[in-house]
C-alpha cells in the first residue's frame, strides 16, 4: 500500500471553500424562488471566506499534494484578484441575474468554479494540472457567456467562444504533447532543468514547436491579435458582468499560466531570447489593432472590448522584455486593471439594465448622453475609470503603464515602450469621447433614469477605491509583488 | 517487424484522421473516427499499455462513439452536408496556412533533439492496472481529483444550455 506524500491539504483551503459554495448554491439556486434570492448571498460569502482563506496562507510558500500546486506568492496575488474579481461581479450580478429565474443558481455556481480553475491554473506546476485548470475555467465561461440562450446575440457569442476556445486549446494540448517529447517530464521545473542544460550547446526542434504551440494556445486565450477575433463578439454577446469578469479575471489567470510556464519552463537566457522577440511582435499588432479598431466604436461595451485587446498590448510589452522586472510589471498592472476594467464594465452593465427587460444588448454611445447631469456620481465614477485606462494620474492606471514602460525601457526595449506611449495618446481620444458624450451632449429625451442596485453601488465603490488608491499610493502593492518567480 | 507495423498503423490513424475532417458524410467520418481511435488503443499495445488500450476501446471506441452514432442517427443527418460557406479569404488561405503549420511541425521534429538520459527498463509490472492505479493515486491525485469538477461544470453546463423548458 503506497501512500502519497504530504499532501497539505490545507493549501487547498480557498479552492475547497470556494468549490463547496459553488455545489451549494447550485443546489439552492434550483429550487423555488426563495432559496434562488439566497444563492447570491451564498456566493459572495463564500467567496469572502475564501479570500480570507488565502490571505491566511501568505507568508508561507507551500507545496501541496506532491508539488502538484505551488502556493507560491505569485500564485495567491493572483488568486486574491481572482477572487476580489469574481466577488464584485457577483455584486453586479444581483439585478442583472434575476433575469434569469432559476438559472442564477447555475450562473453563481458556474462563476465560482470559473474562479476556482483559475487558481489551479495559475497554482500549477504540471502541464497536466495547467492544463485542467485551463478547461475548468474555459468550458465554465463558455456556458455562461451564453446563459441568456434565449438571445441571438448570446448564443453566437457562446459558440463563437466554444469553437475557438477549443481550438486553442488544441494547440496548447499539441504544445504539451511535444514539450513531454523534448523533455520526458510534465513537471514544469524539470522541463526547465533538462531544456536550460541543453540550451548551452543546441535548442530542440521538439521545444520550438511546443513553445510555438503553446504560446499561439495562451495568446488566444488573452486575445492577442492576430489571435483575438472571438473577443469583440463575446465581450458583447455575453452578461456585461460576465465580459468585466472575462476581461479582468480570465486575462489575468492567462498571463499567470504564461507567466509560469514561461519562467518555469523556458527561462535559461538562450531560450529567453527565442520567445522575447516573438512576444514583441504580437505585442505590437495587439496595440495597432486594438486601438484603432477602437476608434471607430460607437457603442460603449464593443469599445471596451477592443480596448481590452489593446490592454493585452500593453501586457505582452512587459513579457516580451524577459526580465523579472517585466513581471512585476505585469502583476501590478494585472492587479490595477483588474479595479479600473470591473468598474467599467460594471457602469455600463448598471446603464444597459432596463425596467422589467433584464439586460439590454446595445449600449450605444448617444444613452451615454448627459448622464453627468442625470447621474452625477455614476458618471463622475465613470469618468475615474476612463482616465484610469487611458493611463492618466493619480489612477492606477498610469501607475501601471508606468512600471510596465519602466521595464521595458530598463530592458533595452525602448522601441516597445514609445510605441506604448503612442498608442496610449492615441486611446485617449476614444475614452475622451464617452466623457465628453457624459457632459457635453444633451439627454436625448428624459426618463431613461438607470435605477442603480445597492450591491451594484458597492461594487463600484470598491473598483474606485482600488484604482484611486493605486494610484496614489502604488508602492505597497509594487513591494508585494517583488521578486515572485 | 514491430516497428513496420506501427508504421502501417500510423498512416491508418492518419488517413482515417483526414477522413474524419474531409468526407462530406457524416457516417463515414465517424467511422474513421472509429478506426482513428482504435488505432490509437494499438499504439497503445505496442508501447505495452494493455490497460490503457482496454480502456481506450471501452471509452471511445464503445461508450463515445455510441453516443454520437445516436445523435446523428437522430438528427437524420444521412444525407450529404454542403460544403460549409466559408469567406473568401479562408478558402484561399487555408490550405496553405495549414501546409505552412505542416512544414513547421515536420521541420522542428527533424531538429536537433535533447538527449535524454534513456528511460529506466519497464517493470513486469507496466502497464498493469496496479501501476496506473497507483500512479492516478500517488502522483497524479491532485488532477485526478480535480477532473471531477471539471465534469460537474460540464454537465451543469449540458443541462443550463440543452434543457427544454424555460422558466
Amino acid at each position: 500500500m503506497i501512500l502519497p506524500q504530504d499532501l497539505s491539504i490545507h493549501t487547498i483551503l480557498p479552492m475547497v471553500l470556494l468549490s463547496a459554495t459553488g455545489l451549494a448554491v447550485l443546489i439552492l439556486g434550483t429550487g423555488w424562488s426563495r432559496t434562488a434570492f439566497m444563492a447570491r448571498w451564498l456566493a459572495l460569502s463564500g467567496t469572502l471566506l475564501a479570500c480570507l482563506a488565502t490571505a491566511a496562507l501568505w507568508g508561507r510558500p507551500a507545496e501541496s499534494f506532491a508539488g502538484a500546486l505551488v502556493l507560491d506568492r505569485f500564485a495567491l496575488v493572483l488568486h486574491l484578484v481572482f477572487q476580489i474579481s469574481c466577488g464584485i461581479t457577483v455584486l453586479f450580478s444581483f439585478r442583472s441575474a434575476r433575469a434569469l429565474g432559476r438559472r442564477s443558481g447555475e450562473y453563481y455556481s458556474l462563476l465560482l468554479f470559473c474562479t476556482v480553475g483559475m487558481m489551479v491554473l495559475t497554482a500549477g506546476t504540471n502541464l497536466l494540472v495547467i492544463f485542467l485548470g485551463l478547461e475548468v475555467l474555459s468550458i465554465s465561461l463558455y456556458i455562461l457567456s451564453g446563459i441568456h440562450r434565449e438571445r441571438r446575440e448570446s448564443i453566437e457569442a457562446a459558440l463563437k467562444y466554444f469553437i475557438l476556445g477549443a481550438f486553442s486549446t488544441c494547440f496548447i494540448l499539441y504544445g504539451i504533447a511535444f514539450l513531454y517529447g523534448a523533455s520526458g517530464s510534465l513537471d514544469l521545473a524539470e522541463i526547465g532543468r533538462i531544456l536550460g542544460r541543453a540550451a548551452a550547446r543546441e535548442t530542440s526542434g521538439f521545444m520550438r514547436a511546443g513553445l510555438g504551440l503553446m504560446i499561439v494556445g495562451f495568446a488566444f486565450k488573452i486575445a492577442a491579435v492576430p489571435f483575438h477575433s472571438w473577443a469583440p463578439d463575446v465581450y458583447q454577446g455575453a452578461p456585461t458582468a460576465i465580459t468585466g469578469f472575462m476581461a479582468t479575471a480570465t486575462k489575468a489567470a492567462a498571463f499567470g499560466g504564461l507567466l509560469r510556464v514561461l519562467y518555469l519552463s523556458f527561462s535559461a537566457p538562450a531560450i529567453r531570447e527565442t520567445w522575447g522577440p516573438v512576444f514583441a511582435l504580437l505585442a505590437v499588432a495587439t496595440m495597432v489593432v486594438g486601438n484603432l479598431v477602437a476608434l471607430a466604436q460607437d457603442d460603449v461595451k464593443r469599445l471596451l472590448a477592443y480596448s481590452s485587446i489593446a490592454h493585452a498590448g500593453y501586457l505582452l510589452i512587459a513579457v516580451a522584455t524577459a526580465t523579472e522586472a517585466g513581471v512585476r510589471g505585469i502583476l501590478f498592472y494585472l492587479v490595477s486593471y483588474t479595479f479600473m476594467t470591473l468598474g467599467a464594465f460594471g457602469v455600463i452593465g448598471l446603464i444597459g439594465q432596463k425596467e422589467g427587460k433584464g439586460e439590454s444588448f446595445s449600449h450605444n454611445l448617444a444613452e451615454y448622453a448627459g448622464l453627468g447631469y442625470r447621474r452625477p456620481i455614476l458618471a463622475g465614477a465613470m469618468t475615474l475609470f476612463l482616465l484610469s485606462l487611458t493611463g492618466i494620474p493619480p489612477t492606477a492606471g498610469f501607475m501601471g503603464k508606468f512600471y510596465i514602460f519602466r521595464a521595458a525601457v530598463g530592458s533595452h526595449h525602448v522601441g516597445l515602450a514609445i510605441l506604448g506611449v503612442i498608442f496610449s495618446a492615441i486611446s485617449a481620444y476614444y475614452y475622451l469621447n464617452i466623457i465628453v458624450y457624459m457632459y457635453m451632449k444633451r439627454a436625448p429625451r428624459e426618463g431613461m433614469e438607470p435605477r442603480i442596485s445597492f450591491a451594484g453601488a458597492i461594487g463600484i465603490g470598491i473598483s474606485l477605491a482600488g484604482t484611486l488608491y493605486l494610484g496614489l499610493f502604488p508602492t505597497g502593492l509594487w513591494g508585494l509583488v517583488g521578486n515572485l518567480l | 517487424m514491430e516497428n513496420l507495423f506501427g508504421l502501417a498503423i500510423a498512416f491508418v490513424a492518419i488517413f482515417s484522421g483526414l477522413m474524419v475532417v474531409l468526407h462530406r458524410n457524416p457516417m463515414v467520418n465517424l467511422v474513421s473516427l472509429i478506426i482513428n481511435l482504435a488505432s490509437a488503443a494499438i499504439f497503445f499495445l505496442l508501447l505495452g499499455g494493455q490497460f490503457i488500450a482496454a480502456i481506450q476501446v471501452i471509452v471511445y471506441a464503445g461508450a463515445i462513439m455510441v453516443l454520437f452514432v445516436f445523435v446523428i442517427m437522430l438528427l437524420n443527418l444521412r444525407r450529404e452536408l454542403d460544403p460549409p460557406k466559408g469567406g473568401r479569404i479562408q478558402k484561399i488561405l487555408y490550405l496553405p496556412a495549414a501546409l505552412a503549420l505542416a512544414a513547421g511541425l515536420v521541420y522542428a521534429a527533424l531538429g536537433p533533439r535533447i538527449a535524454l538520459p534513456a528511460p529506466p527498463p519497464p517493470g513486469p509490472d507496466f502497464g498493469s492496472v496496479e501501476r496506473v492505479g497507483e500512479l492516478l493515486f500517488t502522483d497524479h491525485l491532485f488532477a485526478f481529483e480535480f477532473v471531477s469538477l471539471l465534469l460537474v461544470v460540464a454537465m451543469v453546463g449540458a443541462v443550463v444550455l440543452a434543457k427544454r423548458r424555460l422558466d
